[in-house]
């Protein structure tokens, strides 16, 4: 029975299965935080399986579009539960992927030699935040479209070209049918592109192996990732499916904004425009800086920070675990975006506005003054 | 003796957590096991996470008090 598996998992696409997904070698001392990974690749698969389905009833276009999300509330035999798991699972793949961005900032993963990963991982955020941000237009009610008016005015702040861009971004003059029917159509589009990088962030790991809680190369001691990670990471993905079924069925409009709930309004502008909570930090950044083109520089420097992280990380020690210094400051940097996260959806008046701006200087300080200086601080302590 | 590693493939089938006993020592001393991994960061994320965290929503909320009787009186 053994050899009669082992010869069928010998076979050349089933060989690749075998080798990336059962035979796969892991270090023995994985900790559940390793096991976001493959969680955030379940919430991709439910969101693309579910937008499919979602896209079979609903209309692109601005007179339609809300009325079809409304169908499908109603009328479409299952379809609150298709839509809630598609907003709701949008939430879930941030929760999801920022705790796995926060795992591999702690334990050094984006170091040498698994610098292709930490970066293809960065283009996936970038992604999957355009997806999220066009995704959230498509229902047409009021923060969609004053949202996508805030969001994609930025453009306008780039010198010389920015207005013909935010023109050539809008269709038009306006965020009107023309935007709605390109964003719904990139929104199908990008959740593939998604999946396309999420193979090579996964091909690129795999060159090398996972890092480990200890940051020390684990090449003797591993285990196969069949069954004992498969196992673990099972764990995990219960765990999440509770979490997830909490919001679907008692919760659902919770990480939502009231104000979408109303049809698209060009004459009526909401009190206040709040992006979706998993954008509020960079929105925070955004408006600390009281310069329009300042803030968008601002928002590119929060992913060149991250894409030049392995670059400019100077310590020879990669786990936080015995990185006392650093961990004070990471837990620093969670405090500031949780803090950065309640600054953006606070008017802009005193005392958020100065706040947000301690927060993103403490932000970009941590990313390219601290982690750059940290290692040499370390091996100056080390050597005395 | 030096050990000798084993071909993964050769074992993959044969090993069964379960069969190789690794599963008996899952809740052994599990006590220790969870008040060290809960205090193991707990004085960094009390001091450098938690009371940031508060201490900055106390006082933007304080602030807004304070603002709020300013105008009031």
């Amino acid at each position: 029975m053994i050899m009669k598996r082992l010869s069928f998992l010998k076979q050349p696409l089933l060989a690749a299965v075998n080798d990336h997904l059962i035979d796969y070698p892991t270090p023995a001392n994985l900790s559940y935080w390793w096991g976001f990974g493959s969680t955030a690749g379940i919430c991709l698969i439910l969101q693309i399986l579910t937008g499919i389905f979602l896209a079979m009833h609903y209309t692109p276009h601005i007179d339609l579009a809300f009325l079809s999300v409304e169908h499908i509330m109603r009328d479409v035999e299952g379809g609150w539960f298709l839509r809630y798991m598609h907003a709701n699972g949008a939430s879930m793949f941030f929760i999801v992927v920022y705790l796995h961005l926060l795992r591999g900032l702690y334990y050094g993963s984006y170091t040498s030699p698994r610098e292709l990963v930490w970066i293809v991982g960065v283009i996936i955020l970038l992604l999957m935040i355009l997806t999220a941000f066009i995704g959230y237009v498509l229902p047409w009610g009021q923060m969609s479209f004053w949202g996508a008016t805030v969001i994609t005015s930025l453009a306008s702040a780039i010198p010389v070209v920015g207005t013909d861009i935010t023109h050539w971004l809008w269709g038009g003059f306006s965020v009107d049918n023309a935007t709605l029917n390109r964003f719904f159509s990139l929104h199908y589009l990008l959740p593939f592109i998604i999946a396309g990088a999420s193979l090579v962030h996964i091909v690129a790991l795999h060159q090398y192996g996972s890092n480990n809680p200890l940051g020390c190369s684990a090449t003797v001691d591993k285990i196969p990732f069949y069954p004992y990670l498969l196992l673990k990471d099972l764990v995990g993905w219960v765990v999440f499916a509770i979490f997830f079924s909490g919001f679907i069925f008692f919760a659902p409009n919770l990480l939502g904004h009231p104000d979408n709930y109303i049809p698209a309004n060009p004459m009526s502008t909401p009190a206040h425009i709040v992006p979706e909570w998993y954008f509020l930090p960079v929105y925070a950044i955004l408006r600390s800086i009281p310069n329009k083109l300042g803030g968008v520089l601002a928002i590119g420097l929060v992913f060149v920070s991250l894409l030049i992280l392995p670059f400019i990380h100077t310590s020879q020690i990669r786990s936080s675990s015995f990185r006392p210094l650093h961990r004070k400051l990471f837990f620093l940097l969670v405090a500031d975006c949780l803090l950065l996260g309640w600054i953006g959806c606070q008017p802009v008046e005193d005392p958020y506005v100065l706040i947000g701006q301690i927060a993103s200087i403490y932000f970009f300080l941590y990313f390219l003054v601290a982690m750059p200086l940290l290692g040499k601080v370390e091996q100056f302590l080390l050597q005395k | 003796m030096a050990k000798i590693p084993a071909r993964l493939r050769s074992v993959t089938y044969t090993l069964s957590p379960m069969r190789t006993g690794v599963m008996h020592g899952l809740f052994k001393d599990w006590a220790s096991g969870m008040a060290k991994r809960v205090t193991e960061n707990a004085v960094d994320v009390g001091l450098f996470c938690a009371l940031p965290t508060i201490a900055t929503v106390m006082y933007a909320s304080n602030y807004k008090e304070q603002e709020k009787l300013h105008h009031r009186y």
